[in-house]
């Protein structure tokens, strides 16, 4: 039942996105056939193509964007609208089908990723591609003759810190949704109260962080201190750190949203 | 309608094709204002299709490099392009010689124990270090154009430094003069120069805290050579007056100042209205052709 219900999700993301994307990389296209036409000293050129990449970079921008918005909609109509008196009484656990569609909005996020560097790589088509590629292969060259086998370690923390850290955000927009839906009126606009308190608090602790560390400087040039001698090490408590961060507040947002789900579930 | 996606597609892949063959603007500038050291040695390098060698100056010499085009670096052979300006050396030859210069300088950064810039200033700034094993210093490296070669060396060994120049402002367009400048060096003519040797064969000095109430007049003049390719890095001439006498000086010894006659002043005070008619807007050509004070290089002969 839950493949049938990520291939059902699939779909709709499918239907959504896709052309969004595609648009995407059409966009790209045109930018490098643009350039073809480059001319030195040419305002009309200079016009033409600035506006070109104000285009592309803007496609790029709504892109990313609507995967998230999608991935919010498709959570809220499926599981608090009238899609949710179907979706509750399938043969379903609420854990599995928070995971279902934490699944497919991942699959999604990492798809429009995809089709971003898909549409760099068209719209740079040529020896500056190649270029591009070779300087990357380059610094990713001189990163392993200093940190060796780390280097494999840190590309890994590093994927599974994205990994995690779009988890974690996407857990919290489904643990804002479920607490806006909690009331008896206007579940949108207590869904959005509920992400600028969520915000307001996050800026609140990078506050108090920041009044921690300038008003003792020697903790600052402490941890520099520590961090030019273990480089190394510094780099992967940065890493883990963060995923254990992540981590943490997902889970946190995943057991609160399935109690909702589970206990106080109102479609009205 | 299969038929006709088919053909469509095949062209797009043919125009892809095409496309990957091209070049841009960017990566041409790029590589044209990029040179590369023959190996790692950095005895040797290449820049435009031309050899350039690695000549050692004595100390404190360097070749006449007034202004350069920025952004110009040196990297070794396996370092792209794109990452020419992080990773390599700057490099300067001279504005007015921009296509194939004959003489190129490399300010080269040491770094001793790190892979990195950004890790060595880290160290410089938080690591432990003593004033004697500082991480990162710069390294100048001098390279003549391969045909030049020989010519420049026996300049280099002979090092007579009986010349003077100074460095005159020029606009690229007179008629347009916000659009660009640079300075030009400029070889003095034989009787400018003797009235600076007239100064300098005086014995008697005067210390500048003699003398009060000085002026200073805006004019830069550095001993050289008649080729006008070395010139001395660590000083440079000076003119002043106290309202009543003029003194010439070189700036790493301002506690000799060189008596100059009134006579002789006339000389220099033209040439300190020449340095000045800039306002004018005035090119070079117009100073080779009207300022009796500036005579043309030697040329060098390979």
């Amino acid at each position: 039942m839950v493949k049938k219900l990520i291939k059902y999700n699939f779909a709709s993301y499918l239907r959504l996105l896709l052309p969004v994307q595609l648009i995407l990389l059409g966009i790209a296209a045109l930018n490098r056939l643009i350039q073809l036409f480059e001319v030195s000293d040419s305002t009309v050129y200079d016009i033409i193509f600035g506006s070109s990449v104000f285009l592309y970079v803007v496609s790029i921008i709504v892109c990313l964007v609507l995967t998230t918005i999608v991935a919010i909609v498709r959570f809220y109509q499926g599981m608090y609208t009238n899609e949710g008196y179907l979706s509750h009484t399938l043969p379903v656990t609420p854990s599995q089908h928070i995971l279902s569609k934490l699944l497919v909005s991942l699959i999604f996020h990492i798809g429009s990723l995809a089709a971003v560097f898909l549409s760099f790589c068209i719209a740079t088509l040529g020896e500056f591609n190649i270029e591009l590629f070779k300087a990357g292969g380059y610094l990713l060259g001189r990163f392993y003759s200093h940190y060796h086998a780390n280097t494999v370690l840190y590309i890994l923390e590093f994927l599974l810190l994205l990994l995690i850290g779009t988890m974690s955000e996407l857990l919290m927009l489904y643990f804002c949704i479920s607490v806006g839906q909690l009331a008896k009126k206007r579940k949108v606009l207590l869904a959005f109260g509920v992400f600028f308190g969520l915000y307001f608090i996050g800026q609140i602790f990078g506050t108090v962080l920041l009044i921690i560390f300038t008003t003792n400087p020697w903790l600052m040039d402490d941890l520099a201190r520590w961090a030019v001698h273990h480089m190394t090490a510094f780099y992967h408590v940065l890493l883990c750190g963060g995923i254990l961060w992540f981590a943490v507040l997902g889970t946190i947002f995943f057991l609160i949203t399935r109690r909702i789900m589970s206990n106080r579930l109102n479609l009205t | 309608m299969k038929r006709f996606f088919k053909i469509v597609a095949l062209a797009l892949c043919i125009a892809l094709l095409g496309v990957t063959l091209c070049s841009c603007r960017y990566l041409d500038e790029a590589k044209a204002n990029t040179a590369v050291y023959d190996d790692e040695s950095m005895d040797s390098l290449t820049f435009r299709g031309y050899q350039y060698r690695k000549v050692d100056l004595p100390n404190g010499l360097g070749f006449i490099i007034s202004e350069s085009k920025l952004g110009c670096s040196v990297t070794l052979p396996d370092v792209p392009v794109l990452l020419s300006g992080s990773f390599g050396d700057s490099m300067y030859y001279d504005a007015a010689d921009e296509e194939h210069p004959a003489v190129i300088r490399v300010n080269g950064v040491n770094i001793n124990r790190y892979d990195s810039r950004l890790e060595a200033s880290l160290a410089d700034d938080y690591g432990d270090y003593t004033a004697d094993t500082r991480d990162i210093y710069t390294v100048i490296r001098n390279y003549v154009r391969e045909d030049r070669y020989e010519a420049v060396k026996k300049i280099v060994e002979k090092a007579e430094l009986n010349h003077y120049c100074t460095f005159i402002r020029v606009f690229d367009d007179p008629t347009v003069p916000w659009e660009g400048s640079k300075y030009v060096p400029t070889l003095l003519d034989e009787a400018t120069t003797e009235v600076i040797r007239r100064a300098f064969s005086n014995q008697s000095t005067v210390s500048w805290n003699d003398l009060a109430d000085t002026e200073w007049y805006g004019i830069f003049m550095n001993p050289c050579d008649e080729t006008l390719t070395l010139t001395d890095n660590n000083r440079f001439l000076q003119l002043l007056t106290n309202g009543n006498d003029y003194y010439l000086f070189y700036s790493d010894d301002v506690n000799r100042l060189y008596h100059v006659s009134d006579n002789d002043f006339q000389v220099m005070r033209k040439l300190y209205k020449m340095c000045e008619s800039d306002l004018e807007y005035m090119d070079i050509n117009y100073y080779r052709e009207n300022a009796d004070m500036i005579s043309n290089p030697t040329e060098i002969t390979p």
